[in-house]
Formats: C-alpha cells, sequence, structure tokens
C-alpha cells in the first residue's frame, strides 16, 4: 500500500493578528516575534489519518511530500517524527510566490515520479492563503477521483467505506483506490511523536527534486491569477474599553451601555 | 459587456437564500452584463423569481444523494454549450466541492472567497480576498479577456431582493457521470440542538481564557439569560470543554450575530475569520495587549471567569 500525504509549511494560525507582519516583496505572513513555523494543522489531521488507514496493511509506506522556498527542515519532518516514512520536496528559489495551479502541477509531479500511490492525503485547506483548491487541482492533473473532509476510512472487502463531514451531519461513500483525501480537525488529534520518531526524524535526509528532476519548465508554472499586493485592512475600529473599580461596577457600566445601544 | 453565470445550489423545495449574495456581487462588477442563473434543485416557484436575464432549472431527484461527480459533468457541459466570461459560486458544502473541481477541469483560473470587486481596465479585474484567516488582505488580478470562477466569501455582500415578478424557466437536465468513481450511500443531517450558532441574534464564545467545562456552565447560564447560542474557540473545543459542532472560526461556524461575547478569547486569526460579521463585540480578557480588542465595540480587562458571573448576577437583578 503506498500512500502520500501533502503538507505545507505555515505560520502559526494561533498567533494574534496584532502579532504578525507582511513582508510585501515575498508576500509572506510573518510573526513580529520569533514563533517557528509550523505545518499546516489540517495536514497533520492528514498524516494522523494516513497513519491509521496504513495500520490496515501489512506492508505500505508513507511518503511526504512538500512545495515551497526555504522550508524549515526540523518543521516539514514532523510528520517521520509521527511515523511516516519518507520526506521529498521540491524547495526552489522562486517558488514562494506561484499560484496554486503551478503549486498542485508540481505536487502532481512529484506524485507521479515516485508513485503510483493508491492513497493521496492533504489537509482541507492550508490556514495561510485558505485557498481550499490544491487537492481538487492534483485530482484534475492525475485524473483521481477527489472526496473532501473526510472523517474515518473503513476498509470492506475491496472497497473503501467512507465518512464525510457536511455541514451539520455527515455522508457515507463508497469509493475505491486510487483516492484523494481532504481531512479537517474532525480526525482527531493527531498523534504526538515518540522519541524513537524524532531519533528517526533527525536522521532522515529531505529528498529535495529540482524543477528540472521533474520536467517542469518556469514557462509551465506562471501564475494564472496574479498577488499584486498585501496588506493589513484598515481597522476603523474603536473600542470602548469599560472602567469600574471591580468586576461588579464593570458589568453594571456594560449592562447600561449595551442598554444604551440598544443592543441587549 | 460581459456574460455571468451563478451558480446555485439549493436544497430540495426551497431557494438557497445566500445565493442571492452572488447577485450583489455581480452588481458590484462596473461593467455591462448579462446575467444567467443555474439552478441544481429546489423549488421552482421561487426559483423563477431569481434576480436574473435568464434562468436554468435542473432537477435532481434526491438531494441527499447528489453526487458531485454528475453536478461538474452537467456543469462542463453547460458552460460548453453557453459561454460565459465569468462564473460565479457561493460557499456552501457542494459549492466548496464544485467550484474548483469544475474550474481544474475546465482548465480556467480560481479565485476563492472573494470578498470585494475593486476595479476593471482593458483586460484585468482586480478582487479582495482574505488571507490568514481576517488578519491579512490580498488583491489578486485576473485576466478578465478569458473565463474564470469566482467564490464569494459568505456574508460579504447583501443578498438582492427576488423579483416581483416571475420569469420563465428553462431545463437543463442532469446525466450521470458514467465514469464516476465514488457513490454517495446516504447522507444524515444531525438535528440541531438548541438556538443555531449561524442564524443566532446574540452568541456568547468561550477560549482558554474559560479554562474548564465547568466555565463553559457559566457561558452556557449566560447564553440562556440572552436568548442566545454558545460559541467556542478552536482552543477550547480542542480542550474538550464543549462539542466541536460549537466552534466559530475558519474552520467552523461563521456567524453574523448583533451581539457577541468572547471571554477569554484572544482574538487568533482563525477565530476573527468566522465572527468579524458581528455588529456589535463584547470582548472580556485579562490581557490588555489581546488583538481581540482592535476588533471589538466594547472591551473589559478582567479575569473572564470572575467578570462572567458577576455579569450574569447583574442581568439577574435587571429582569
Amino acid at each position: 500500500m503506498k500512500i502520500c500525504v501533502c503538507i505545507k509549511e505555515v505560520p502559526d494560525p494561533d498567533i494574534p493578528s496584532n502579532k504578525l507582519r507582511i513582508d510585501k516583496q515575498n508576500f509572506k505572513i510573518l510573526p513580529t516575534e520569533n514563533v517557528p513555523n509550523v505545518v499546516n494543522g489540517f495536514d497533520l489531521n492528514a498524516v494522523e489519518l494516513a497513519l491509521r488507514f496504513a495500520e490496515n496493511f501489512d506492508n505500505s509506506s508513507i511518503s511526504i511530500i512538500s512545495v515551497g522556498n526555504a522550508l524549515t527542515s526540523d518543521v516539514i519532518k514532523k510528520p517521520i517524527a509521527m511515523g511516516a516514512d519518507e520526506i521529498i520536496t521540491c524547495d526552489n528559489e522562486g517558488l514562494g510566490k506561484i499560484d496554486i495551479t503551478a503549486t498542485a502541477f508540481i505536487l502532481s509531479r512529484i506524485i507521479e515520479k515516485n508513485g503510483p500511490y493508491d492513497m493521496i492525503f492533504c489537509g482541507r485547506h492550508a490556514s495561510d492563503f485558505d485557498y481550499a483548491s490544491v487537492p481538487f487541482a492534483i485530482s484534475e492533473f492525475l485524473s483521481i477521483p477527489i472526496i473532501n473532509i473526510v472523517k474515518s476510512i473503513t476498509l470492506k472487502d475491496e472497497k473503501l467505506l467512507i465518512e464525510r463531514v457536511i455541514t451539520d451531519g455527515f455522508q457515507m461513500i463508497e469509493a475505491s483506490m486510487p483516492l484523494i483525501i481532504t481531512t479537517g480537525n474532525q480526525v482527531g488529534d493527531p498523534r504526538y511523536p515518540t522519541l524513537k520518531g524524532i531519533m528517526n526524524a533527525s536522521k532522515k535526509q529531505i529528498n529535495n527534486l529540482s524543477l528540472s528532476d521533474l520536467g517542469i519548465s518556469e514557462t509551465e508554472i506562471l501564475p494564472l491569477i496574479e498577488l499584486e499586493e498585501m496588506f493589513f485592512p484598515e481597522n476603523e475600529n474603536k473600542v470602548e474599553m469599560i472602567e469600574g473599580a471591580n468586576n461588579q461596577e464593570k458589568a453594571v457600566n456594560l449592562i447600561s451601555k449595551l442598554k444604551e445601544e440598544g443592543a441587549i | 459587456m460581459i456574460s455571468v453565470l451563478a451558480v446555485i445550489i439549493n436544497e430540495n423545495d426551497t431557494l438557497n437564500e445566500s445565493s442571492l449574495e452572488i447577485f450583489s456581487f455581480i452588481d458590484s462588477l462596473d461593467i455591462e452584463k448579462k446575467v444567467t442563473a443555474i439552478n441544481f434543485g429546489g423549488d421552482k416557484e421561487l426559483v423563477s423569481t431569481i434576480p436574473s436575464n435568464d434562468i436554468f432549472y435542473v432537477p435532481i431527484e434526491d438531494s441527499n444523494k447528489t453526487n458531485p461527480q454528475d453536478l461538474i459533468l452537467a456543469l462542463d457541459k453547460f458552460t460548453t454549450e453557453n459561454y460565459f466570461d465569468l462564473i460565479v459560486f457561493q460557499k456552501d458544502d457542494l459549492s466548496n466541492y464544485l467550484a474548483p473541481a469544475f474550474s481544474y477541469r475546465k482548465k480556467i483560473p480560481f479565485l476563492p472567497d472573494v470578498k470585494k470587486f475593486v476595479s476593471s481596465d482593458q483586460d484585468r479585474m482586480k478582487f479582495i480576498r482574505p488571507i490568514h484567516g481576517e488578519s491579512a488582505e490580498g488583491l489578486y488580478s485576473v485576466n478578465s479577456k478569458k473565463p474564470f470562477v469566482v467564490k464569494i466569501r459568505k456574508s460579504s455582500f447583501e443578498k438582492k431582493l427576488l423579483s416581483t415578478k416571475k420569469s420563465d424557466i428553462k431545463e437543463f437536465l442532469l446525466q450521470k457521470d458514467m465514469t464516476r468513481r465514488f457513490k454517495i450511500l446516504d447522507t444524515k443531517k444531525l438535528e440541531p440542538t438548541g438556538i443555531q450558532l449561524d442564524q443566532a441574534d446574540v452568541v456568547i464564545s468561550g477560549g482558554r481564557g474559560i479554562g474548564s467545562k465547568e466555565g463553559f456552565k457559566k457561558i452556557k447560564e449566560l447564553a440562556k439569560i440572552l436568548d442566545g447560542a454558545v460559541g467556542a474557540s478552536r482552543a477550547a473545543v480542542e480542550a474538550e470543554w464543549i462539542e466541536t459542532s460549537q466552534l466559530v472560526g475558519l474552520t467552523g461556524k461563521w456567524i453574523s450575530p448583533n451581539l457577541y461575547f468572547t471571554f477569554g478569547i484572544s482574538g487568533a486569526s482563525q477565530h476573527l475569520a468566522g465572527c468579524t460579521n458581528s455588529k456589535n463585540i463584547v470582548s472580556v480578557n485579562i490581557d490588555p495587549e489581546a488583538s481581540i480588542f482592535n476588533h471589538s465595540r466594547f472591551g473589559i480587562i478582567a479575569d473572564c471567569n470572575e467578570f462572567l458571573s458577576e455579569l450574569i448576577e447583574e442581568l439577574k437583578k435587571t429582569q
């Protein structure tokens, strides 16, 4: 059973919005303080679901793949520490500003080169740009069907029984491999890396491929949609702080304010 | 003059009201346009009052078993037979699947979560969409001489009013995608309990600062007094103090209440994405630097549990 998981390195989404700055040249969001990047949360859910799925088979391997510019090796190796087997990247200067289509195109080429894979797992969207599109583009490039926001996969005879999350409910879907799956936090918490896993990850070499290794020319990854500018929205909001000698007084003052405004 | 297609997914026997936001978005484009709407399912009478020049209706047998693969095939066929410069989707479960899948099938550019149209010139159209939750924004441009697809951000545009007179609707039939590779066996909707978060007029959310399951009992008590719904940040949901269904944010519910209380929520972009459409945000946090205050109408610097108890007591007195 050959499985791969696509991951993305992102700024920590739990950083409060007033502790972020924008690198206008490279279109990147950066923390103002030294907070390390993380693997996109939903991608870790994807790793978790892939690891659980692999447990159904005696012989399986999980490849982690990632595309970007100046990836942080300690960050992107986390899935290895969780139990994945190998990591393949296309980490090249100039890949920091590519669009969805180009990202999916490069990922698809890596998948083709190292595949064929029976299952491809991806996070439902990345917390930085939130396009929720790359897995769909991979699906079209590789002609492999996609089911989004999956909670669990059960193997039944030769078929897969998939529980898909929808707003206020779920769907049961019958599918077969090869298949692309996207995941959200409904999968449950990603497992913690074990000590053995961490040791393993520290020794693991990242297999980095260049565009030419993948047979991709730069003209093939020109953006269809151009991000021209990135900025913080103007915040015209003026907060009114409710004062008081103690919490009781503050509560009384708040209630009268809200009544004045007709909010309660 | 451009030709625009609005793609609308309706539940059985209704009209998806938020799809009316698509027409306000189309109105905001500063060029002359002809609008066509394609409806998948829904109530035919209501569909015939959609504010569009042309209305198409695709009958759906059982919306619980609609296979997105069939819908993509239908859209592919429909847009091959009829040319459109711009195809607009809204944000719902099925559209979230269809919009990107359709765009890449047709090999045309796709821009999701557009919140504003900025300008158009000879051959470029510019739009704004949020980045990193709601903490930043990006200005995007696309070649408008070739077809492209936009999905609009929920609640960023007003719902356009239905027209008072009915138009003729034309049928377009769905064909089964014979190559489809998965089958929807069943759809189960969970019965909603209590007031629905995304429809509530008042929402009270707790975050990391609440600190325990016990703390959420107080949040629920306040919600009861104010006739509101209970929400939570990701930290609170992950700590299992409250059910995942109550998550407000990028990955949970998108709310737009008149009054939104946050207790012990710092204002990470994850959370802001789901609540910045609230009319009045009241935030309680012990940290005066908490970024949630930058988005709030009223702020209270206090231990959120202590303040919550006092607020409940004082509100009880006024009732």
